[in-house]
């Protein structure tokens, strides 16, 4: 009788609370890996030299070598957003593909309670066929 | 099956579908279950290969193998299911918290004392509070009121939560408050511990919950460093503190001094904080808030991302020995953490820096100026109240660019919250449970008798250094005895308050006392109960165990009473330190006292401190003295603090000696004088009316009466004749012998002090002469008739 109460509640909350739960659950993981994987910086500072690495301009009337410092700042920017914008669509790719299992585990969940009834059903079938 | 009223009280709460799970397969089986399903379906997994693979006909048992797997992969997914029901339902507290709720469920009379007794939370109660569980038990059976007989209503929108069960039971049950005060717990320690084991109960839980955005949030990103600069040389001289903070598993709200911290941290330019403070962690701690709020990513978005770089000064000071080298290191430093764009830099003891600067001739403020100025490199200086009060302050360049947060001393309650903090860690590493009236009495033991550091350092030291000796002598609980014992090992001060023989000591020290200290019964009266006071804990921990200003006359019993205290109660001579003020009257005193008495404290720090002829000390010493009546300490040449609150601290002084001869003389007794004295003293500018009143007490030492001298006389017969014995030589002590020594040892001036000089030299001196012609030998009696010629 205890055992069916319990049991009667767990689906209850299986059923409501949990599943409500649930969309804040998918919400804070999206928000997870959009702040793992900082899409946010990485955005804002998408056309940024990598790591800050430049060179500083010489003073005087130095074409060549202004124009050679101009050409290496404009590789560390290049590197920077070539590596960026990998890792941005990869990123983005990761969070789409989150995005699109959420219905799927959400799924999962509702039949949950399925699955460890037949794990239990197969399981004493198979102990005792 | 009907609800007791305690379970009908709380049936409408979101909490109470989980109880009947819970009273059937509680939260620690089921952790324990499903460890165990883990492993067996780790080797039934394996298993099932091996058999798989062996290449037999083994058919059958592979699939009954299989089976088992799969009943334990459903016992394993249902436990794990249980508890995703059991984190979801405790992740608020409803109208009441999970550990009441339990409590209330499982109460099958009307009687709450019962139930939280008998509750598992209850007697982890019980365990913390160091509770004598006979004593409980005993109460349970004895008692004659029932708490809260009635169902209980809870308040919509508040929580029941267990420190308001406490509280309400012993509201209804003033029983349980004395079967606790028997224990020593006070009410308030009840709640108290009530509110740690909930806390405790909470960060539990919220551990478990690994998929919330707390959670989620702690854990550190990638690819953050990729938009800001590498900092080299800065690494050098410092670390992240995001790196290594201690992931507390107690949540702490954010103080006011943090709060205003981010907020200066937020602004557009000039985000530079100073944080002023006492020597000391709580500047540290105000800092490991704001890099917890930071790494939690509850910080403000002007602060995300941003590196929390502890600088080391020490270190930059010691690398940097001359000007030049300084100022490199320095520019290097701040133009590659300003181009790096993400760090805040927290320089650690900025008053070091800045004087190390100061005396190299580096200009610190335009060095730092540029920086300061704008948002480039937001910076947080730590600097001690006294350097800041004494060298930036007084630099308005450095102060228009910097905001001071001030960081208050902590209080005692919060202290104890930082030490149930670190000590959750320690117990989990050297199983030792620490009692709740432990933890206090740390807090009490570091603030009496380590003030020379400030209050959070010494106690979160004290338990620290309490760990490896709570494991040398196998202490599984730390309880406040043990406490105390640590304490009186390491200072060699009583911390524990007086038992056993100590009591009786303590009750027959007036009486004992009145036998060697001849005709002042009130100065007797008055150290007595200081000392009764104290012994009993209930004197101010802050300030010396007792002061005393004796004024009288020379030669009546000043400096004796101090002594004999020392015979009867410390039991030792070198428990008093003895100065001689006259000593100190001069212009360089000052240094000179500071120097000599913080070497004698230091090695006597529990005894009497005997200051004689206090009055004519140089002022600058009676301030000094003023400071240590006030707050029991003073700090030395070296800025150390000299403990000086297990001292009972004795003044004498024979200031107003004319006035007490006169108003003797006129038969006035001293109640209707003694005002009148201070007074006169005060206004002969002998001492400050302040200094006066910081003494616990002023005791008058009247002129000794004719009655007293003679008993003084008896005193030092008396000791002459206990030598004498000892050569088996008798002197009979006759009054007319007394008197004899009174009247002529005794005079005016000196009082009774000549009297010692008088017996050895007309009495001690001729029965010598005696002995040694052979005149007297042992088993005679000494007659009279030798000092024939005193009379």
């Amino acid at each position: 009788m205890a055992s069916l109460k319990i049991m009667l509640r767990y689906l209850g909350w299986h059923y409501s609370a949990a599943v409500n739960n649930w969309w804040h659950l998918y919400h804070d993981f999206v928000w997870f890996f959009y702040h793992f994987f900082s899409i946010d910086l990485i955005t804002r500072t998408m056309f940024r030299p990598w790591r800050r690495l430049r060179e500083p301009y010489v003073t005087g009337f130095d074409p060549v070598g202004w124009a050679g410092t101009f050409i290496l700042n404009c590789i560390m920017r290049i590197v920077g957003i070539l590596i960026r914008l990998c890792w941005l669509v990869s990123s983005l790719i990761f969070i789409f593909a989150l995005a699109l299992a959420g219905p799927l585990i959400l799924i999962s969940w509702l039949i949950l309670p399925l699955v460890t009834t037949g794990l239990w059903i197969i399981g004493l079938y198979l102990l005792f066929a | 099956m009907a609800l007791h009223p305690f379970q009908s009280s709380i049936k409408h709460t979101s909490i109470f579908s989980l109880l009947p799970v819970e009273n059937l397969l509680s939260h620690h089986s089921r952790h324990r279950l499903l460890k165990l399903t883990r492993w067996l379906i780790i080797v039934f997994f394996l298993t099932i290969t091996i058999v798989s693979l062996s290449g037999g006909d083994y058919k059958n048992l592979i699939a009954k193998l299989v089976g088992g797997l799969l009943i334990l992969l459903a016992i394993w997914l249902e436990m794990y299911l249980l508890e995703l029901f059991y984190r979801g339902l405790t992740k608020h507290d409803s109208e009441v918290t999970l550990e009441v709720a339990q409590i209330l469920y499982h109460t099958t009379e009307s009687d709450l004392a019962l139930a939280f007794g008998r509750s598992a939370i209850g007697q982890s109660f019980v365990r913390r509070t160091a509770i004598k569980l006979t004593a409980y038990e005993k109460f349970l059976q004895a008692r004659t009121i029932k708490a809260v007989s009635s169902p209980l209503i809870l308040e919509p929108g508040k929580t029941l939560t267990l420190s308001g069960l406490l509280t309400l039971i012993l509201k209804d049950c003033p029983e349980l408050k004395q079967c606790f005060a028997e224990s020593g717990i006070e009410e308030i320690d009840a709640v108290a511990t009530t509110d740690w084991l909930s806390r405790q109960a909470t960060a539990e839980r919220e551990a478990e919950r690994w998929w919330s955005r707390a959670a989620l949030a702690r854990l550190p990103g990638l690819a953050k460093n990729w938009s800001y600069g590498q900092t080299a040389i800065l690494d050098r001289y410092s670390h992240n503190l995001l790196l290594n903070s201690s992931a507390s598993s107690m949540e702490f709200t954010a103080s006011s001094e943090t709060k205003q911290l981010i907020t200066i941290l937020e602004r557009s330019a000039e985000a530079n904080a100073l944080l002023v403070g006492e020597a000391g962690e709580n500047k540290m701690s105000v800092i490991g808030e704001l890099v917890r709020e930071i790494k939690k990513q509850t910080a403000p978005p002007a602060l995300e991302h941003y590196q929390p770089i502890l600088l080391h000064t020490a270190e930059l000071v010691a690398t940097g020995r001359h000007k030049d080298e300084l100022e490199k290191i320095l520019n290097q430093l701040l133009n590659e953490a300003a181009r790096a764009g993400n760090i805040l830099l927290i320089i650690d003891d900025f008053g070091a820096l800045f004087i190390a600067a100061e005396k190299l001739g580096v200009d610190l403020i335009n060095l730092l100026d540029p920086f300061l100025a704008t948002r480039r490199l937001p910076m947080i200086a730590l600097v001690d109240t006294e350097i800041f009060n004494r060298h930036v302050s007084t630099r308005p360049n450095l102060m228009r660019r910097f905001e001071v947060v001030t960081v208050k001393e902590i209080d005692g309650h919060e202290l104890i919250l930082r030490l149930e903090d670190q000590v959750a860690v320690l117990e989990q590493r050297s199983n030792i449970i620490f009692t709740y009236p432990a933890i206090k009495e740390i807090v009490v033991s570091a603030a009496r008798y380590f003030p020379e550091a400030a209050p959070t350092d010494r106690a979160l030291d004290l338990l620290i250094e309490l760990e490896p000796w709570l494991i040398e002598n196998a202490r599984t609980v730390a309880n406040r005895a043990d406490i105390q014992e640590f304490v009186t090992i390491k200072t060699g001060i009583p911390a524990a308050e007086a038992n056993g023989a100590e009591i009786e000591r303590l009750k027959h020290l007036a009486d004992q006392l009145s036998q060697q200290i001849i005709g002042q019964p009130e100065a007797i009266m008055a150290i007595t109960t200081a000392l009764q006071r104290s012994r009993a804990g209930l004197s101010n921990p802050k300030r010396p165990t007792g002061s005393f200003l004796f004024l009288g006359p020379t030669g009546v019993g000043k400096t004796e009473t101090a002594k004999a205290l020392a015979r009867l109660f410390f039991r030792q001579p070198e428990s008093v330190l003895r100065l001689d003020m006259t000593e100190f009257a001069a212009d360089n005193a000052l240094a000179r006292l500071m120097e000599v008495l913080a070497t004698m404290i230091r090695q006597h720090p529990y005894g009497i401190l005997l200051l004689d002829e206090f009055e004519k000390s140089h002022p600058e010493v009676l301030n000094l003295f003023l400071q240590i009546l006030d707050e029991g300490y003073f700090t030395d040449a070296g800025s150390r603090r000299v403990n000086a609150r297990n001292l009972i601290l004795i003044a004498t002084s024979n200031a107003g000696a004319d006035f007490i001869w006169e108003q003797t003389r006129a038969n006035k007794p001293p109640s209707a004088w003694k005002d009148n004295l201070i007074n006169e003293i005060i206004n002969r500018g002998l001492f400050k009316p302040e200094l006066v009143n910081r003494f616990d007490a002023v005791i008058i030492f009247t002129p000794l009466s004719p009655e007293a001298l003679r008993a003084v006389a008896k005193l030092a017969l008396t000791a002459l004749a206990e030598r004498l014995k000892a050569k088996g030589v008798s002197l009979p002590i006759t009054d007319t012998l007394a008197s004899v020594v009174a009247n002529y040892g005794a005079n005016q001036s000196f009082g009774a002090r000549p009297m010692l000089r008088f017996v050895q030299d007309q009495i001690e001196t001729p029965i010598a002469k005696k002995i040694l012609a052979g005149e007297i030998t042992a088993g005679q009696t000494i007659n009279e008739s030798l000092f024939a010629t005193l009379h």
